[in-house]
């Protein structure tokens, strides 16, 4: 019984995803982009994904976290480009990497990132929430 | 600092496509009493990654600072270093990139007034414009027939251009005049004059107390272009014109945007007559790069960009890696005048006012 | 009257104060720059601003370069511009890590952020200034800009 309320759940999660996008960096048009596959929205309390390009410093973790905290259950991050993954090509004593810090779903690597790198991580996120 | 009124947080995305920032205000009610803007989130430490590169690694760093106006933060610093070096650059490759600078400075200020739109309620603007933007990429990228990421060399340019250049570009610019001329009949009704008149004045005072320079200066009354005052390339054989408002508020502000797009439309077609139609450029390959060493001079080259002045200032000592890389940058000044321009407005203009301005925070935190 | 050329600006401004004062002046790539000894630098910048030939009514930048060899190691660049004669002008001062240079934010107000940010990076104090907290970094322990941080 349990197991039929939770597919319910994933399946109704998978196929109606909303971001909140986080854009620090120069990963252009990433709006664009993704929404082909996801919808935007400008409230963390209506989303159930963030989404993080761009640098993460020692000051807007801080941001990042409440963010992440305001969002309700269940929740995914995804990153995307090199840059907050381990800090590019930026290397430094206040660039920190992401992972250490909240629970990454899926990684998307790239500098810039190609249209199809990201089509590939929605396709992961979908096959992650799909098995929870 | 005054002690009545209610203290609010403003934060992170106070406005479209700007980047993350924080205001906190003190409001009575509606009206903002004094505000604050915090800064850093953003900081990756450029100048510092800058010294421990030589010359072509330095031209993937200043891509960084504006990434939007896709050549504009390179040119100063390829410019700074053709002086340094000596090289000469042959009169048709300026010519090609005072052309292409002058596309993206189309590209940027269409962006700025989707941002505009959006944020003074007028939300249908922004996917007209976006597919305008796109097709403004896509003929540069026919163009140049090569990755727009290091396409800027000292010495010249990367690659050679499209023998067909001079009748795509034409194309284009009648397109983008006639889209330009329904933009502003689509965004300019009564309901948005009377959201953005008089709202968000910056005087003529303080554009020289707070050194601001670019489009906000000029929408104040005050004339300064540093194409027209300290010619660089080859600006000073074309005569265009520099319009000014006298105003200062966010009204002005959004019409003196499109005076400039036609401006630079109009130095794309003066470059097209006179073009010779040699379109084989040289190309300053890598290998020469490489091992070119900077003397013990400093240099600072001041360019005009679409947001104001953006300079670099570059230090030698003999090796092939700087030994100081510094960018002036003009939003820092515009964020410090905004508790003089923001005082006594509405919390709902403050969004408007802001985009208005034109600050994109990795230029500013560098 | 307009000046013919940037050294026969630089030669009117040093005819108006000693030449203890003035260490050296020059101009290179077309740019005009003088060296001016630290104590006398609200005197230089209060008469370049009210002159009624000169007029140097904007500061657009200040930035400062680290060298550790040296007995005064931190180099200091103000650039300011006139909107009257349409012409730049680089002023520099050479200063040590403990004594304090005196603000300038009460001339040019846009001073205030280029101070803070010089102090964090470097460690450069000046004085009578409103607040010295971090600007872009996190905290003001670090000076990553100085040439012994890699």
């Amino acid at each position: 019984m349990k197991n039929i309320f939770k597919f319910v759940q994933n399946w109704a999660v998978e196929k109606s995803l909303t971001a909140y996008v986080y854009k620090d960096g120069c990963c252009s048009f990433l709006e664009n982009l993704l929404s082909n596959y996801i919808q935007n929205t400008s409230n963390p309390h209506h989303a159930d994904l963030l989404v993080v390009s761009g640098i993460v410093n020692k000051k807007s973790i801080a941001v990042l976290e409440k963010i992440y905290n305001q969002m309700p259950a269940p929740k995914y991050i995804l990153t995307v480009g090199n840059c907050s993954i381990n800090g590019g090509i930026f290397k430094n004593n206040d660039v920190i990497q992401l992972k250490n810090f909240l629970p990454v779903s899926v990684e998307i690597p790239g500098c810039p990132v190609s249209s199809d790198s990201i089509r590939q991580g929605i396709k992961e996120l979908r096959n992650i929430i799909r098995r929870e | 600092m005054i002690s009545d009124g209610y203290f609010m947080n403003i934060s992170p995305m106070p406005a479209t496509g700007m980047g993350i920032i924080r205001f906190v205000a003190q409001v009575d009610g509606e009206k903002i009493l004094e505000i604050n803007p915090f800064v850093g989130f953003s900081y990756r430490g450029i100048e510092k990654c800058m010294e421990q590169h030589n010359i072509l690694g330095g031209l993937i760093f200043s891509e960084k600072v504006f990434s939007d106006g896709i050549f504009q933060s390179q040119y100063p610093y390829v410019l700074a270093c053709e002086k340094m070096l000596g090289l000469r650059v042959p009169k048709p490759i300026q010519d090609i990139r005072v052309f292409l600078i002058e596309l993206t400075r189309i590209k940027v200020h269409l962006r700025i007034i989707a941002n505009i739109a959006t944020d003074t309620g007028i939300i249908v603007a922004s996917p007209l414009i976006s597919k305008m933007i796109s097709r403004i990429k896509g003929t540069i990228s026919k163009v140049i027939q090569s990755p727009t990421l290091s396409f800027f060399r000292p010495g010249g340019v990367a690659a050679s251009i499209h023998p067909d250049t001079k009748q795509i570009c034409l194309n284009l610019l009648s397109e983008i005049s006639i889209f330009t001329q329904e933009m502003k009949q689509l965004i300019d009704n009564s309901i948005f004059k009377s959201r953005t008149t008089d709202k968000g004045i910056l005087k003529d005072n303080d554009v020289f107390s707070f050194g601001i320079t670019g489009i906000n200066a000029r929408a104040s009354g005050v004339k300064i272009d540093v194409r027209k005052d300290n010619p660089y390339e080859s600006y000073d054989e074309y005569d265009f014109e520099i319009p000014t408002k006298k105003s200062g508020d966010c009204y002005s502000r959004f019409l003196l945007r499109f005076d400039e797009i036609y401006q630079s439309i109009y130095i794309i077609k003066r470059i097209f007559e006179k073009f010779s139609g040699n379109y084989n450029v040289v190309q300053s390959t890598k290998y020469d790069l490489d091992e070119l060493k900077l003397p013990s001079e400093s240099i600072y080259q001041p360019t005009e960009s679409s947001l104001g002045e953006l300079g670099c200032f570059l230090v030698g000592n003999s090796t092939e890696k700087p030994y100081r890389c510094h960018f002036r940058s003009n939003g820092i000044s515009v964020l410090q005048a905004i508790n003089s321009i923001c005082t006594g407005c509405d919390l709902t203009d403050f969004r408007s006012i802001v985009s208005s301005l034109g600050i994109v925070m990795t230029e500013v935190d560098r | 009257m307009s000046f013919k050329s940037e050294l026969d600006m630089l030669q009117y401004i040093c005819l108006n104060f000693s030449k203890q004062d003035i260490l050296k002046y020059a101009v290179e790539y077309k740019q005009p720059f003088l060296y001016v000894v630290r104590s006398v630098l609200p005197k230089v910048i209060s008469f370049i601003k009210e002159d009624s030939e000169l007029q140097f009514n904007m500061l657009l930048d200040m930035t400062a370069i680290h060298y550790p060899d040296r007995s005064e190691p931190f180099q200091i660049r103000y650039l300011f511009y006139s909107s009257k004669l349409k012409k730049r002008l680089t002023i520099y001062i050479f200063s040590t890590e403990d004594v304090p240079i005196q603000t300038i934010s009460n001339v040019y107000l846009n001073a205030d952020w280029y101070e803070r940010e010089l102090h964090e990076m470097f460690g450069i104090l000046f004085d009578y200034h409103s607040d010295f907290r971090a600007l872009f970094l996190s905290d003001c322990e670090t000076y990553p800009l100085r040439k012994d941080k890699l």
